[in-house]
């Protein structure tokens, strides 16, 4: 099983080797902090609390977004822990910031026919989802993150 | 974590300014961005919640909640005590004379 994974990844595209080695890594990092940080040492780092950024995408990004969700979410079953929502869009946060593209990390909860409450994050980028896109329109947002833009 | 100060009726209350909140499906849900849990308040917490916006004292929520609803002073009063102590005990509610935390 290791073999052939290895074996698939020696036949990406060294920028795509790239970018998943990235992914693993602040997957890892964002892991980290979700498991044993306190949220309210994390929530500062996300970006400004109930602030959104705008729907436009910048033209000529767009291809890198992709990328930055396809790297996620592979890694994110590749890797022999659980990466949850939350943890996938903290590291696409990340991703995207060392690209200086802005980015919205959204809180949402939803209620089951059994009224127990779940909770689910995701990360939209312009008008992408780039991360916990399967589901997230059934939960209703309680807390955004956006981004304030970066000094030229 | 319970805390050292006990709460009365006369103890004015006001809501977190770190606490997200959103109505889901007829209930407020409210999530504290210091602990990053979220709770469902049901109903007649949801209508607490409303009440307090601005500070208030508990015994004017035992008030306002004695107005829409059938139920003793008595009965009320214990009630929101408990709840109120549950809300600050989660670190949604300030007591207003308190310092930020």
């Amino acid at each position: 099983m290791l073999i052939k994974n290895l074996h698939r990844f020696s036949r990406y595209s060294f920028k795509d080797k790239s970018l998943l080695i990235e992914a693993t890594v602040l997957l890892t990092i964002a892991k980290t902090a979700v498991t044993f940080l306190p949220f309210r040492w994390i929530a500062p780092h996300l970006g400004q609390s109930m602030a959104e950024t705008p729907l436009s995408d910048h033209s000529g990004h767009n291809r890198i977004e992709d990328r930055i969700s396809w790297a996620i979410q592979t890694m994110s079953r590749y890797l022999p822990w659980e990466c949850k929502c939350l943890v996938q869009a903290v590291c696409g946060k990340l991703m995207l910031r060392r690209r200086r593209l802005i980015s919205t990390l959204y809180l949402g909860v939803a209620k089951d026919e059994n009224g127990s409450l779940s909770a689910h994050a995701w990360l939209r980028c312009g008008h992408r989802i780039l991360t916990g896109d399967s589901g997230a329109e059934q939960f209703k947002i309680i807390s955004s993150f956006g981004d304030q833009g970066f000094s030229k | 974590m319970t805390r050292a100060r006990t709460i009365d009726l006369d103890t004015m209350v006001e809501r977190r300014e770190d606490v997200v909140f959103s109505e889901v499906d007829g209930e407020i849900v409210a999530m504290s961005i210091q602990s990053g849990k979220y709770y469902g308040l049901q109903e007649i917490g949801s209508r607490i919640w409303d009440i307090i916006d601005d500070p208030i004292s508990i015994s004017k929520i035992c008030e306002a909640l004695m107005a829409e609803y059938d139920v003793t002073a008595d009965q009320c009063n214990l009630d929101v005590l408990r709840f109120m102590e549950k809300l600050w005990n989660k670190d949604l509610i300030r007591l207003v004379d308190q310092k930020p935390a």
